[in-house]
């Protein structure tokens, strides 16, 4: 095969592979914070930012965020370019942080004197 | 018994989705996948543990009642499809309650301290474990190289360090609160190795107490597939400090008679330390197509930090991409030609050499940075075999180029029947790292079939990218083991129904699901 038209091949396959599969990924992380349940939208943002969608982060259980991420692709970039702006969507995550517990539990137990009966299987 | 509204879990059913593990190497669709949660997220009770298992419990009901496998999903972190199922997923994640353990609440064979016994739920991750244990000034013995798996998906599968002397995390457990069923849950520990008292586990409403070593070294390496771990008793120590450095040293004799002995006061290299000191932590790293030098990278123990010596600053404010591994992937299997350039100048840039760092264990294996589409692949390799496995894999990149890294460390033969680091006295873990492509697949097959086809005698890690089926499975662990875990795994899972609910695709392709 001509190198020519190797080198074509190969940037034609780089830029599909990589374009479509991949995102640019933004993130936000809140030090010490430790991921423990996501969910995620696409969320549209429409002429020229005048209006946008806003979901609720409802999963998080009363607790914090660990991380945000804001995706975008190939495809949502050519969208918005066509557009002109009229629409201009994104892929938005968030993470949990897990509960936040201060000291151990304590167990009480009826047995205090350490003993055991030894049950077996 | 009725649990308190308050208590009661809250579960969160996302419905059926594609759920992706955390390295991206596979995506699997789920029926039902359900956060889980303890009724007070932030206020630890013995109650509220009880009100969970409650819960777990009902959602075992219902899966029963469906014919719904279901599994306990820890961080996710596995690259195999070991823990993942089609049926319910429970993210596990947020449940991370802690319990101490009062001297009179021991058992009377115990040989340690109260105050080295720590009570976690499952869901607690690596990292947070670490940060509640530096607050009673204690650590965890060993860990993986980084922070987020829970502790109970990550003794479940054999996750392992490099601290040699000590083994992978599930050596240093010493109990398991396992629910087996609807109506019933478990406490297992060693008959060798008790730790706390028949009164500790009541207060857990365990249904039974089992005190037997082939019963607990067969439940705690298990996948998830004996039921759901819902609380781990761990043996931690003193809190302790490890100093850490990484040479790029000559890939000559005296590294490779190393890497085979671990014989660090005979040892010829130039390593800080190592003519007094026995290192707690030994890894080598070799790029395959310079494999004139290698990264070794060595930690010592101290009980106090070392004077003028910190832990590495933490994260620059750029780091690799989330696609950057499957850029490189994509480019790679096209070009495989320009490989070995690209591998060598990559790991120059960013496998960086340091000296002097310090740190607590959590200070020293930190987050992650690597995201996206990842691959791993490890083999378990008896000392004796080291230096004949690396050099066939390394043969084998060099002429399949593909681009990884290949990386030994060493893990204390394990106790546990199905654990991947049973070889004696110490494993050897040859692990082959790189981003998921295509190539990176084919040379996997290559590798395994190479080592297979010269009669090295590895395990496949169950975590990790792998081959196992239902024959080599057997030549690895031999029938005694298998046939161990199987029984023990019909004891605490008596009905087929039981075990086939508790099953995946994964143990279905090794014959080891009923």
């Amino acid at each position: 095969m001509k190198r020519s038209v190797r080198c074509f091949l190969f940037l034609a396959i780089s830029f599909f592979t990589i374009g479509f599969q991949s995102c640019y990924t933004y993130r936000v992380q809140a030090p010490g914070q430790v991921p423990v349940a996501d969910s995620s939208a696409v969320v549209w943002s429409f002429a020229w930012g005048l209006a946008q969608q806003q979901p609720q982060a409802t999963n998080c259980n009363g607790q914090s965020f660990a991380e945000v991420t804001v995706e975008s692709n190939l495809g949502f970039d050519i969208l918005t370019v066509v557009s002109l702006g009229l629409v201009s969507p994104k892929i938005v995550k968030w993470y949990c942080a897990a509960p936040v517990i201060t000291g151990d539990g304590s167990v009480e137990t009826a047995n205090r004197d350490g003993g055991d009966d030894g049950s077996q299987p | 018994m009725a649990v308190n509204r308050d208590l009661k879990p809250v579960l969160r059913p996302t419905g059926p989705r594609n759920w992706r593990n955390f390295h991206d190497s596979f995506k699997i669709p789920v029926k039902q996948y359900i956060d889980v949660w303890n009724g007070q997220p932030s206020q630890v009770s013995v109650e509220g543990y009880n009100a969970t298992t409650k819960g777990l419990q009902n959602i075992i009901r219902g899966a029963l009642r469906q014919n719904d496998p279901v599994r306990a999903l820890g961080g996710g972190w596995s690259f195999s499809k070991v823990a993942a199922t089609d049926g319910i997923l429970l993210n596990t994640r947020p449940l991370n309650y802690r319990f101490k353990v009062n001297a009179d609440q021991v058992h009377p064979d115990y040989n340690g301290g109260a105050d080295n016994l720590a009570f976690v739920q499952c869901g607690i991750s690596i990292a947070a474990l670490n940060r509640y244990l530096m607050g009673r000034n204690k650590s965890i013995k060993t860990s993986g190289a980084s922070n987020g798996q829970t502790i109970a998906g990550a003794l479940s599968t054999g996750t392992h360090g490099s601290a040699f002397d000590v083994g992978a995390i599930q050596d240093y457990v010493l109990g398991l609160h396992l629910i087996v069923s609807p109506e019933k849950t478990v406490w297992i520990e060693r008959e060798s190795q008790p730790a706390v008292s028949d009164a500790y586990a009541r207060a857990f409403q365990a249904d039974e107490i089992i005190r037997d070593d082939e019963v607990f070294n067969a439940a705690v390496v298990s996948f998830g597939s004996f039921g759901i771990i819902h609380g781990i008793m761990l043996s931690v120590e003193d809190l302790f400090y490890l100093q850490a450095s990484r040479q790029l040293i000559p890939a000559n004799e005296a590294l490779w008679q190393t890497c085979s002995t671990l014989d660090f006061p005979g040892s010829q290299l130039a390593l800080p330390r190592a003519n007094s000191h026995r290192p707690f932590h030994f890894q080598v790293v070799i790029d395959p197509f310079e494999t004139g030098e290698a990264y070794v990278t060595t930690m010592y123990k101290d009980s106090v930090r070392a004077l003028n010596c910190q832990p590495a600053s933490s994260g620059s404010l750029i780091s690799q991409g989330d696609t950057a591994l499957e850029v490189v992937g994509a480019i790679l299997d096209f070009a495989a030609d320009i490989t070995p350039s690209v591998v060598s100048i990559l790991t120059r840039t960013f496998y960086s050499r340091f000296e002097n760092v310090c740190g607590t264990h959590s200070e020293i294996f930190t987050d992650t940075t690597t995201r996206g589409k990842a691959a791993s692949s490890a083999m378990g390799i008896p000392l004796g075999q080291v230096r004949q496995a690396l050099n066939i894999t390394l043969d084998t990149i060099k002429n399949f180029p593909a681009p990884v890294l290949v990386a030994l460390r060493y893990v204390k033969a394990s106790q546990a029947t199905l654990a991947f680091t049973h070889h004696e006295p110490i494993t050897c873990v040859m692990e082959i790292d790189g981003p998921k492509s295509r190539r990176v697949m084919a040379v996997y097959r290559r590798i395994w079939r190479a080592l297979t086809a010269a009669g090295i005698p590895f395990t496949f890690h169950w975590g990790k990218i792998n081959n196992l089926d239902a024959e080599n499975v057997r030549e690895m662990y031999g029938d005694q083991r298998i046939n161990s875990w199987l029984k023990i795994r019909r004891q605490l899972l008596p009905t087929a129904k039981l075990r086939q609910t508790f099953a995946n695709d994964f143990l279905k392709r090794l014959d080891l699901a009923d």
